[in-house]
Formats: structure tokens, sequence, C-alpha cells
């Protein structure tokens, strides 16, 4: 008999799984920005080494499953020694994993900036550095907020699978109750309603921004 | 005037398989007004950028103010590009100013006038915002402070872009085709501003189709074509009796479409 009432019973754990997962995926989506700007960054760096570092870590990341990677850094690091508790874990292998998509999301933002400007910066004293933080990001980061908010609708939909490692976030809460109650059908909705919940609440905000800092 | 300000010898630039600069030799004094002439592929903009160094020359000299830029002796004597610093800081002097504005569209007027002031000059708020507002005065555009690049003419926003200019207070200004983006309407308020500079005294090398402007407002003309000098000297002469052969036809063509060296 379906009766989404009986997960109403649980609703502290479902909610404190929202919040796990909210959390883990917005720490996971800034290091991933972090990581992203880098390689960006890296990937047209006048070094070879740069580029090819970049090439061989975005290319990687992006050709594997999530699930091969958080297995890859929660079960083989141990083996050389590196023991990582499996929220940490969870953290790390999402931050990589979006770092290599966000990257290659910023590198189109920085193609489609006129070289102009930079000139124009560097050519006015600006140090390469202030070129970037001051001219450059601001108008990357602009340009590609709606894809920036695809891919945080992404690793919050990913994150789901580091449940796989043991990891209490919502999908972890789900599995748990909907076994120990025989209901998974509620379990499960009332999983994809929170997770609606929060990918709306996202692209919303997204939307904000992007309404806020479009000018003239 | 034995001491020139900016001087060229024997400068080179290819790219590629492209040998656009031939062997440039030039000398600009202080105060001077030069205007660069030529057709579309002489080199004209390629001379100007290799001044400050946003093209990398292969062979020659480019002296700003006596010091070699671009390239010099590390401690052991060998030859050497300087790291970036170190032109910046030998072109200090030097400012650009381009076909494209290249404003920053994501700051407003007063913003893209302020920021070099605060990074590069190190002034603090006020002081910038001072300083900000009296160029933007002194180009008539201190009334759009608050706008945003997109929303101002052409016309307005390469006078932003002097002023962006004059807030770094060069000795020398490089124009590169500063009126050719814009619609012919626009053109005058742009060559007034140039104009009152170059009153002023300050040292200008002006790439431009401008020829009423090079008549009137400069020292010395100079007219390139495939990558050489093939005449220079004061507008008089050369626009008044030019020597040579591709100088006359490039003036004959240009008077065919615009009606005479008188305007502007």
């Amino acid at each position: 008999m379906f009766d989404m009432t009986v997960v109403l019973d649980y609703r502290g754990a479902l909610l404190h799984g929202l919040w796990m997962t909210a959390w883990i995926s917005a720490l996971a989506i800034v290091l991933g920005l972090v990581i992203g700007v880098l390689a960006a960054i890296a990937r047209v760096s006048s070094h070879r080494l740069w580029r090819a570092l970049a090439a061989v870590y975005i290319s990687a990341l992006r050709g594997t499953p999530l699930l091969v990677q958080l297995a890859v850094i929660f079960f083989m690091l141990p083996l050389i020694g590196v023991q990582l508790p499996a929220l940490l874990a969870a953290i790390i292998a999402l931050a990589l994993n979006s770092g290599a998509s966000q990257a290659e999301i910023l590198r189109g933002g920085f193609a489609t900036l006129p070289p102009g400007q930079t000139e124009a910066a560097w050519d006015i004293g600006y140090t390469r550095w202030q070129v970037l933080r001051y001219v450059q990001l601001p108008q990357v980061l602009r340009a590609t907020i709606p894809a920036l908010v695809n891919e945080t609708i992404d690793i919050i939909k990913n994150s789901s699978l580091v449940s796989t490692i043991a990891v209490t976030e919502l999908m972890r809460v789900a599995h748990t109750y909907s076994s120990t109650t025989y209901r998974p059908i509620e379990f499960f909705l009332a999983a994809g309603l929170l997770y609606l919940l929060l990918t709306l609440t996202v692209s919303q905000a997204g939307r904000y921004l992007e309404r806020r800092l479009r000018h003239a | 005037m034995n001491n020139p300000i900016i001087k060229l010898i024997d400068v080179t630039k290819r790219f590629a398989d492209n040998l656009v600069l031939k062997g440039i030799s030039l000398e600009v004094n202080a105060g001077e007004v030069v205007c660069i002439i030529g057709g579309s592929g002489s080199g004209k903009s390629t001379l100007l950028r290799c001044i400050d160094f946003l093209e990398h020359y292969d062979s020659g000299e480019v002296l700003v103010q006596g010091r070699m830029i671009g390239y010099g002796a590390d401690p052991h004597g060998n030859f050497i590009r300087l790291p970036e610093r170190v032109v910046q800081q030998d072109l200090a002097n030097v400012v650009m100013v381009f076909q494209q504005f290249n404003l920053w569209p994501h700051k407003t007027v007063l913003e893209n006038v302020m920021a070099p002031l605060r990074l590069v000059a190190g002034m603090d708020r006020a002081q910038a915002r001072d300083k900000a507002l009296a160029v933007l005065g002194k180009v008539g555009m201190a009334h759009k402070a608050d706008a945003y690049p997109a929303t101002l003419s052409g016309g307005q926003q390469q006078r932003v872009a002097i002023a962006r200019a004059l807030g770094r207070e060069p000795k020398i200004m490089l124009f590169d085709e500063p009126t050719s983006a814009l619609d012919p309407e626009l053109v005058g308020e742009v060559l007034k501003v140039m104009r009152a500079l170059a009153d002023e005294g300050m040292t200008m090398v002006v790439v431009t189709h401008e020829m009423g402007f090079a008549a009137q407002v400069a020292d010395k003309v100079v007219f390139l074509a495939n990558g050489l000098i093939e005449e220079q000297g004061p507008p008089s002469a050369l626009f008044g009796a030019p020597q040579s052969p591709l100088l006359q036809s490039f003036l004959a063509t240009w008077t065919e479409r615009n009606g005479g060296v008188t305007g502007a």
C-alpha cells in the first residue's frame, strides 16, 4: 500500500541527509571551481608540461565514471598508505571530477574574451595575475554562469553515488530506511523530491544571479 | 633635438612566412606628433605595436627614452628577452589607444579609469576617484562616469579609453587607428581630443587613415609600404609634393574616395 506519510516519521534523518548532500555538493563545486580555474589556465599555458598535465587530468576525469573515481580514491589509495575517511574521499572525488568539467567550461569562457582587453590591461601595467583577477575571471564567470549552474546540478545528482562508500547523505538515508521499513517506493520518491527541491533552488538562484549581473 | 624620445633602428618583424617589417628606422622627438599612413598590410599597426612590445620584434632595436625595449643582456652578458615586469617598467611612460577601445565591459566608465590607478599606480580609492574624474572631464566624459561602456557610442568609448590612458600620465601616446571603428559622424569628437593633447605637447605616434588630421596636426608623416618606410617628412611635403610613386597612387586613391586632404 502506497502511503507517503511513513516517511514523515523519518523526516529528521531525511532532512539531515539533504543537508549533507547540500554541503558536500557545495564544497565539491567550490573546490572544483578552484581546480577548474587552475586547470583551465594550465591548459592554455605556454609551458608544455603544464598543458600536458592539464590535458591528462581533464581527459582522465571526464572519460571515466565517477563511481570508478570514488573507488580509486577510497579503496585504492589505502593500498599505498593513504587512508582517507569516507566523507573526505567523497568530497575529493567529487571536486576532482567537477574540476575537470569546470576547466572545460571555463576554457570556453576564456576563449570568448576579446584578446584586446587583456592587451589593454597589460599595456597599462597590470601584472598577469591582475589581468586574470580583474579583467578575465569576472567576465569568464559571468559568461559561464548558466553552464556552471548546470554543472552544480550535475554534482548534486552525482553526489548520490557517494552513498556507495557509506557517506550518509540523502541517498544513503533513503536506502537505509527503505530496507528497514520495506517501503522503497515512498523513501526513494521522497529522496527524489528532495533532490528536485535542491536542484530547482540552485537553478533559480543561478537565474537570479544571471539577471543581476546582466547590464546594458 | 638630437635625443629622440623614441628611436627605432632597423626593426624587423616576421609572422610565419610573412616579413611584415623589413627594417624600419625612425626617430620621434619629445612633443612631436608623428602620423603613420599606408595601405592595409603595409605594417603600420605592427610597427606601432612593436614600440610598446605588444609585438615582439625579431631584430633591430626599439629604444624608448634611451632604453631598449623587450631585450637586454643578462648578468653574464647574454642577449635575452627581458622579464615582463622589466618591459612594463621600461614602458611606464607609454600607453596605447586601440582601434577597438578595449574598455572592460564589466566595469563602469569610472571603474575602467580608476582600476589601473588603484592597481598599477597604487592610489587609494579617494585619490583614484578624483584623478579619474579629472581625466574624464578632460575628454568630456565625466557625466557618463556611472555608465557601462556598452551603453556609450563608439566615440564616447574611445574618449573613455583615452582618459584611462591619460590616468597613467604618459609621456608618449600610441594611437592604433583610433577612429577606424567609428561611424563617420563620431570621428570628429575623438580627433578633437587628440588635437588638444597634441597642443599640450604630448608625444604622439598615430596610425591613421584621417589624412586631414595628419595634414593639420602632424609634425611628421611617415608613409609605410610593404614593410618599409617609403617616404617621410613634414605633412606639407608629403601631401603637397609626394615623391614616391607608391605614395602618389595611395594619395590619389584616397582623394578619389574622400575628396581631398583638407577636411577634419
